[in-house]
């Protein structure tokens, strides 16, 4: 009996110490990393992400369209949906990433064009109070960015290093200022190309840098984003995940955004087949798209229209191969381009010829990348086309018949400016 | 000119030559590392790479022409630090595995320099190791249903195919490679090399139908592939009856 009670004293310390050591391990999990993804329901579902340092139990997203002080006063909450280790290798700790996890909370059936304040929670560590506003579904107006490749060259990512991501940071404040003096922009379509690589040590600071969109009052700004070539490794499917979206068909990651009820943007990858299962979607999903939308964009990282690398390269050939007909043909109003790491705005085109009843194609890469050198004596450039070695990002206020494309410079300068009609009839 | 083996490599060495210098003149992973990594302007980065270009040119010219030790060396350690930097600069699909992709590119030069020293068995170990490491590394890109391959298989086959059907016969087509590699150890497995020779010359051309004309370079570095399994069938045919090779191969 005395042998018994023994044994059962020496369960119940063990229990005790293990608790011990969970709370002792809660009190030192920090979270980071806030970030929005919009998928195809922008105005009643996001997808909330976050970096946790400690693996922990419980990952929760606490949301309200009103702002709380305590956690418990939100009147919402959701259990996140995915979470993982992200793949950490010795060379990512070397350069300061330190192992961490990843975490994707998909909110549902939230209000159109409604503000909601968010908290995430990795066990009872909580991140400070933001909040993203809704896609506002009977709008025929809307602001977005739009700006990709947002790698950089330096080595040495630490952020004690300041010539590291200079850039980087610097268009990632200017979004920040944007989007205080421009509330009505609802979100940054991402022309993918996001660090070096899709691997910890380039990610990790990627987020960091990220963090410098959020407005000083909290807003974050939601993300629709692409893959581009540099997103190939598995960090990118860790930390950019989109649900259904990331898994589905051979390599995921395109879909239909419905901006509004009548703006809808198409995300195509061109890191996967063009002409398989993508092609045969977008064969279908262009008419149907058209047909119910005042505009009609579409987004995508490798360009049909390089400004700076060579034009006959396989993969812009298969993009005017494969997509380039299909768009024409369902009159696409404007396509947004990346990979060439500058700024390029083309004469419109139809059939590989200009034509002023053709597409425009903007681009290409300017989110902090070192510019390249572009060729604005191409057939596409002249007379009316823009091509040249700048960083930038492109504002795009959309109204019920006309569009205003504008390209803004990293010191906030505006350096382009455009007017376009809707091809919807 | 008669096609016999010094006349086949002198050609499928000035092919790779002109191919690399064309697709370094169009801007390459050369000029995109010294941009990102090391700080220079594109204007110059880009300048570096066309000099290196020309350089590169000039020296395969020369090598072609005047083949010595140290030319072909040379062509062969410059081809190996190209693959180096497609490795480096990264933003393909396996570029991780470009150097063994590009084996039989890089190991052309030093293949044609041993048999000029008639050192036969070296010549024909370089060229099964250079086509063995090609081919088993497109086999394993094949059997991860690389993307490219897959679209080089539905234009090949004018969208009449689906991407499912691509990929198995991407499968077929990965199995197939990895069996040529291994095979290509054995000469006796005469249709191995028969094999390379044929397929290597298909998928060259479809880089070529796929994309156009315009792409030709991309044909040009591609010659490497089959002629090595060419020049393997030449030199064995000439050469060598089977026993004799395997005793070459013993002593090298
Ligand atoms: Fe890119
Ligand atoms: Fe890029």
């Amino acid at each position: 009996m005395k042998n018994i009670v023994f044994l059962f004293l020496l369960i119940l310390l063990a229990c005790h110490s293990k608790k011990q050591e969970k709370i002792n391990g809660e009190l030192t999990q920090k979270v980071i990393h806030p970030r929005i993804y919009w998928t195809e329901n922008p105005a009643s579902h996001a997808i909330v992400s976050w970096t946790s340092l400690e693996e922990g139990a419980e990952h929760k997203v606490y949301y309200d369209t009103i702002s709380h002080n305590d956690i418990k006063h939100y009147s919402l909450f959701t259990e996140s949906a995915s979470n993982g280790k992200i793949t950490v290798r010795k060379e990512d700790l070397l350069s300061g990433a330190p192992s961490a996890y990843y975490h994707h909370t998909e909110l549902e059936g939230l209000q159109s064009g409604k503000k909601y304040f968010f908290r995430f929670c990795s066990d009872n560590t909580c991140s400070p109070e933001y909040f993203f506003i809704t896609a506002e579904r009977n709008s025929q107006n809307l602001s977005v960015l739009y700006g990709g490749d947002s790698r950089v060259g330096e080595e040495d990512e630490e952020d004690n290093n300041p010539a590291a991501h200079a850039t980087r940071k610097k268009m990632n404040k200017l979004i920040a200022k944007m989007l205080v003096q421009r509330p009505e922009i609802k979100a940054l379509i991402h022309g993918a190309d996001y660090a070096m690589d899709a691997t910890w040590k380039h990610l990790y600071f990627w987020f960091n840098d990220h963090e410098l969109t959020i407005t000083p009052e909290g807003r974050v700004l939601p993300l629709i984003i692409s893959r581009g070539n540099h997103d190939h490794e598995i960090g990118f499917t860790e930390n950019f995940r989109l649900g259904k979206i990331t898994e589905q068909n051979s390599d995921g990651y395109y879909y239909t955004t419905r901006l509004t009820d009548s703006i809808a943007l198409i995300t195509l990858n061109t890191e996967t087949s063009m002409a398989g299962y993508q092609y045969k979607w977008l064969k279908k999903e262009l008419p149907k798209a058209r047909a119910a939308n005042k505009w009609l964009l579409v987004q995508y990282h490798k360009p049909a229209y390089p400004a700076v690398k060579d034009f006959d390269r396989e993969d812009f050939v298969r993009v005017r191969k494969y997509w380039v007909p299909l768009f024409e043909e369902n009159r696409v109003d404007i396509a947004l381009e990346s990979d060439g790491h500058a700024l390029k705005k083309t004469v419109p085109i139809l059939k590989n010829k200009p034509d002023p009843k053709g597409i425009i194609y903007i681009g290409e890469g300017g989110l902090g990348v070192p510019q390249r050198n572009p060729h604005p004596e191409r057939w596409y450039f002249t007379n009316g086309g823009h091509a040249s070695s700048d960083h930038h990002v492109w504002l795009l206020d959309i109204a019920a018949d006309s569009m205003k494309v504008k390209a803004f410079g990293a010191n906030g300068e505006q350096i382009l400016d455009f007017p376009l009609k809707s091809k919807y009839h | 000119m008669k096609l016999t083996i010094p006349a086949i490599f002198k050609i499928s060495l000035s092919f790779l030559i002109l191919g690399i210098f064309l697709q370094l003149l169009k801007g390459a992973a050369i000029s995109s590392l010294l941009l990102m990594h090391v700080g220079f302007s594109d204007i110059q980065s880009l300048y570096v790479e066309k000099v290196f270009a020309i350089s590169f040119l000039v020296l395969g010219i020369f090598s072609v022409w005047r083949p010595s030790q140290l030319n072909l060396f040379s062509l062969s350690l410059l081809i190996l630090f190209i693959s180096l930097t497609s490795f480096f600069a990264g933003g393909k699909h396996f570029s991780e595995l470009s150097v063994f992709a590009h084996f039989t590119r890089i190991v052309l030069p030093l293949a044609y320099l041993y048999y000029l020293r008639k050192q036969l068995a070296i010549c024909v170990w370089l060229l099964r190791l250079g086509i063995a490491f090609t081919f088993a590394t497109h086999g394993w890109e094949a059997l991860q249903a690389n993307p490219v391959f897959i679209d080089y298989l539905i234009g090949f086959f004018q969208l009449r195919i689906q991407e499912h059907t691509a990929s198995y016969m991407l499968i077929m087509v990965g199995i197939v490679d990895i069996v040529v590699a291994f095979c290509i150890w054995k000469v006796s497995n005469l249709w191995a090399i028969y094999w390379v020779v044929f397929w290597g010359f298909l998928t060259a051309s479809l880089r070529v139908y796929d994309a156009g004309l315009e792409n030709f370079s991309e044909f040009l570095v591609r010659t490497p592939n089959f002629c090595a399994g060419l020049l393997l069938l030449a030199i064995v045919r000439v050469f060598f009856n089977k026993s004799e090779v395997k005793r070459n191969l013993k002593t090298s």
